[in-house]
C-alpha cells in the first residue's frame, strides 16, 4: 500500500479515482480507528438516551467528566510513553505517590499552592526517575516500571502507613466543585493540557523526536538525535501529569490514598490502545487518544444507568476495545 | 477485502438496530428507588446481603437496585455513585470503601436532597444521615481477641493477617483487637501483622511464612474473611493442627471444612442477610420521613439499638460460629 494512486487505477476500476484516493487515504489514516470508535459509541449513546431518560442529563455528564478528566491526563501522558516505544506501569503507583505528598504537605498546614507544587514535584521525580533510568541507562521500559511500580507504591504506602490522609483545606478541594459554565474545571484543566499535548507532538522538535525514536530507536541514534534525553522526557512529562491527576483525584475524594491510582494504569493504556495508537509506538494522536478515553467512560456509565450488572459491564466494555480494534485492523488490510 | 468491511459494518449496523427496537425504555422510577452498594459485587457476603435487603425492600414496596465496583477501590466505588446520582434514587446507601474517599460524593447526594445511609462500612459521619452498623467495631475487635486468648490460656505469641494496609474498618478492629491484649492479656506478645490483600493465595503464603519466621507462634487472627481459611489450610499442611490457634473474622462457607474436622474451633462474623435487611428498613423508614428509635423491633433483624447523637444504629453483639451452629447458615 505504498502509493495510493497506483492503487486507485488497478484496484477499482469503474469509481473516479479522486473517491478511491480519498477512500484509501481515509483507511491507512490515523483517524480511522479513532472514527470507528466515535461512531460507536454515538450509536450506544442514542441508544442509552432512549432507553434511560437520564443519560443526557446535564448532571450525568458534569458528574462524568471529573473521573474522564483524571483518567484522559494518564492517557496523554501514556499516549507520549507508547509513541516512544515504550510503557509506562508505574502510573497509577506515581499517582498514589502525589496524592499521598499532598497528604502530607496538607497535614503540616502549608498553603494551597505549596501542596499542589509538592504533588507535582513528587510526579515529576518519580517520571524523572524512571526516565533516567530507561532513556540514559538504557534499560528495558516494562522491566523498570514493574519494579518502580512496586518500588513508587511501597514508598506510598510506608509515607500513608497505610491509613487516608483527610482534612485538606478548601482551597485544594475548591477544584472538585469550581465549574465554567457549569462545566467543571478539572475537565477544563484537562482540555487545556491536551491542547498543550497537541501542540508539543505535532510542532516542536521534541514532539519530532518521541515518533523517531518510537519507529527505530537505532535509526534515531544513528540519526544523531538525542534519545536519551528525549525518553527522559516522556517519563519526565508522564510524572507531572501523573501528579496533576493525583491533585484532582485527591481534590475529588477530599482524601489521599496511597492506593488511589490503582485502576488508572490500565485504563489509560487501553485508552492509548483504543485510540488506535499502535501499541509498538512510533505514532500517535491527541484526538484519537480523547476518543479512547471518553470512550470508555461513556460506554461504562451508560451500562450503569441501563441497570446492567457491573460484571456484564466490564466485559461489554472489553468488547467495546476488541471491536473497535478488529475492525479497524480488518479496514485498514493489516492482517500480518 | 471491501466485502469483509462491508460485511463487518452491515452486521454492525444490524445489531445496532436490533438493541434499539427489542429494548423498552427504562421506567423512571426514582420516588421508591433504593440504591445499595457494597464495597465490591460478586462476593458471597455482599449477596447474602443484597439477598436479604432485596427480600425486605420488596415486602416494603421499593424498587431495588444493587450495583458496585468489581474490586475493592475507593476511588472505582465512587465513580459507580456518581454516576448513580444521575439517577436521582429515593434512598443511596452505601457500603464505603474509604470513610474520607467516599465522603466528597455522598455529600453531593445529600445536597441533591437524597437520604444517605452508610452500611457495613461507615463514611465520615457529616457525609451521611444513618449509618447502619452490624456490631461496634469495638466490641468485635476485644470479642475477637478474647477468642483467641481463651484458646491460648493468656499466653504466648501470636500474629494477624489483616486484608488490605488501607482498609479503615479492618484497621479500627484491629487497634482494638491490640488494645484488648496490651489491657488484658499482658503475657501474649504480638509478632507481627501482615497484608494478605483479601487474596486466599496471598494470605495462605504469609500464613506459611509466619510459621517459619516464628516457631514459637501459638495463635493466629484472620482479620479478613480470606485470611481465616489461608491461615487453616496452612496450619494443615504443616501438620500443625490442634497445637496454633486460629481466631478471626470469616464466613461459615469458607470455614465450613476446617471447623468440622476442628483445625478451627470458633470463627466470628454477623449475619450479613440480616444487615441488609435491617438496611432495607432503615431505607423505608427514610422514604416516610420516620426516625429510627431505640430497641425498635424490625422484622427479621430483632431489637436494634439507635445512638441518636452520633446517628448510628447497631443491629446486634457479633455471632461466633462453631460445629454446633454452623450447619445453619450459608454464606
Amino acid at each position: 500500500m505504498n502509493s495510493s494512486s497506483l492503487a486507485t487505477v488497478d484496484k477499482f476500476g469503474n469509481a473516479t479515482p479522486r473517491f478511491n484516493k480519498r477512500m484509501m487515504g481515509l483507511r491507512q489514516s490515523e483517524n480511522l480507528q479513532p472514527g470507528i470508535v466515535m461512531l460507536l459509541v454515538l450509536f450506544f449513546s442514542i441508544y442509552a438516551g432512549y432507553r434511560s431518560g437520564d443519560f443526557w442529563s446535564a448532571l450525568n455528564w458534569q458528574l462524568l467528566a471529573q473521573p474522564l478528566a483524571e483518567a484522559g491526563l494518564v492517557s496523554l501522558g501514556m499516549m507520549f510513553v507508547i509513541a516512544s516505544g515504550a510503557i509506562d506501569l508505574s502510573a497509577g503507583a506515581i499517582i498514589g505517590v502525589a496524592a499521598v505528598t499532598a497528604g502530607v504537605a496538607a497535614h503540616h498546614n502549608l498553603p494551597v499552592p505549596a501542596i499542589e507544587a509538592a504533588a507535582l514535584a513528587a510526579g515529576l521525580l518519580c517520571g524523572a526517575f524512571n526516565g533516567i533510568l530507561i532513556g540514559v541507562f538504557r534499560l528495558s521500559s516494562i522491566l523498570v516500571t514493574l519494579g518502580s511500580m512496586i518500588l513508587f507504591s511501597g514508598i506510598a504506602l510506608a509515607i500513608s502507613d497505610g491509613n487516608s490522609f483527610a482534612g485538606f483545606p478548601d482551597g485544594l478541594l475548591w477544584w472538585n466543585d469550581a465549574a465554567l459554565l457549569g462545566i467543571p474545571l478539572g475537565f477544563l484543566l484537562f482540555l487545556a493540557t491536551a491542547a498543550v499535548a497537541a501542540v508539543l507532538l505535532r510542532y516542536t522538535l521534541w514532539g519530532h523526536y518521541v515518533i523517531a525514536v518510537g519507529s527505530n530507536r537505532v535509526a534515531a541514534r544513528y540519526s544523531g538525535y538525542p534519545v536519551a534525553l528525549t525518553v527522559f522526557g516522556v517519563f519526565t512529562f508522564q510524572g507531572l501529569l501523573c501528579g496533576m491527576t493525583g491533585i484532582l483525584l485527591v481534590a475529588r475524594l477530599a482524601s489521599a490514598r496511597a492506593d488511589l491510582g490503582q485502576g488508572l494504569m490500565l485504563m489509560a493504556i487501553a485508552a492509548v490502545v483504543l485510540g488506535g495508537a499502535p501499541i509498538a509506538g512510533g505514532s500517535a494522536s491527541v484526538i484519537a487518544t480523547l476518543a479512547g478515553v471518553a470512550a470508555f467512560y461513556i460506554v461504562q456509565d451508560g451500562l450503569l444507568l441501563l441497570d446492567v450488572p457491573p460484571f456484564v459491564q466490564r466485559a461489554l466494555t472489553s468488547v467495546l476495545l476488541l471491536v473497535a480494534v478488529a475492525v479497524g485492523n480488518l479496514l485498514r488490510g493489516n492482517r500480518r | 477485502m471491501k466485502n469483509r468491511s462491508c460485511r463487518s459494518f452491515g452486521s454492525l449496523a444490524l445489531a445496532a438496530l436490533l438493541l434499539a427496537t427489542g429494548c423498552s425504555r427504562l421506567p423512571r422510577n426514582s420516588k421508591t428507588l433504593f440504591v445499595m452498594v457494597p464495597k465490591l459485587v460478586g462476593i458471597p457476603y455482599f449477596n447474602s446481603a443484597r439477598d436479604g435487603a432485596s427480600e425486605e425492600a420488596r415486602r416494603l414496596g421499593l424498587h431495588f437496585f444493587y450495583t458496585g465496583p468489581t474490586a475493592a477501590d475507593a476511588s472505582l466505588q465512587v465513580d459507580v455513585i456518581a454516576g448513580l446520582l444521575a439517577r436521582h434514587p429515593a434512598v443511596l446507601a452505601v457500603s464505603c470503601d474509604d470513610a474520607n474517599a467516599l465522603a466528597p460524593v455522598l455529600r453531593r447526594a445529600r445536597r441533591y436532597g437524597i437520604p444517605v445511609l452508610t452500611w457495613d462500612a461507615d463514611a465520615q459521619p457529616d457525609a451521611r444521615d444513618w449509618f447502619v452498623s452490624q456490631v461496634e467495631d469495638e466490641t468485635l475487635g476485644r470479642h475477637v481477641m478474647d477468642v483467641l486468648a481463651e484458646q491460648l490460656g493468656g499466653r504466648g505469641q501470636y500474629a494477624i493477617i489483616t486484608g488490605s494496609l488501607t482498609a479503615s474498618n479492618l484497621n479500627a478492629w484491629l487497634y482494638w483487637m491490640k488494645k484488648q491484649q496490651q489491657e488484658k492479656y499482658p503475657d501474649m506478645q504480638l509478632v507481627a501483622v501482615v497484608a494478605g490483600n483479601d487474596d486466599q493465595q496471598q494470605a495462605f503464603l504469609e500464613a506459611q511464612s509466619l510459621l517459619q519466621a516464628y516457631p514459637g507462634l501459638r495463635g493466629l487472627i484472620g482479620n479478613s474473611s480470606a485470611a481465616p481459611p489461608a491461615i487453616a489450610r496452612a496450619i494443615e499442611q504443616a501438620g500443625l493442627a490442634g497445637t496454633i490457634a486460629i481466631a478471626g473474622l470469616s464466613t461459615p462457607n469458607l470455614m465450613r471444612h476446617y471447623i468440622e474436622n476442628k483445625t478451627v474451633k470458633t470463627i466470628t462474623l454477623w449475619d450479613p442477610g440480616k444487615l441488609g435487611r435491617l438496611t432495607a428498613a432503615v431505607g423505608a423508614m427514610m422514604l416516610r420521613h420516620e426516625t429510627p428509635r431505640e430497641g425498635m423491633d424490625v422484622p427479621g433483624v430483632g431489637q436494634i439499638r439507635v445512638f441518636p447523637e452520633t446517628r448510628k444504629i447497631v443491629m446486634g453483639s457479633p455471632l461466633d460460629f462453631t460445629r454446633e451452629n454452623i450447619g445453619q447458615y450459608w454464606f
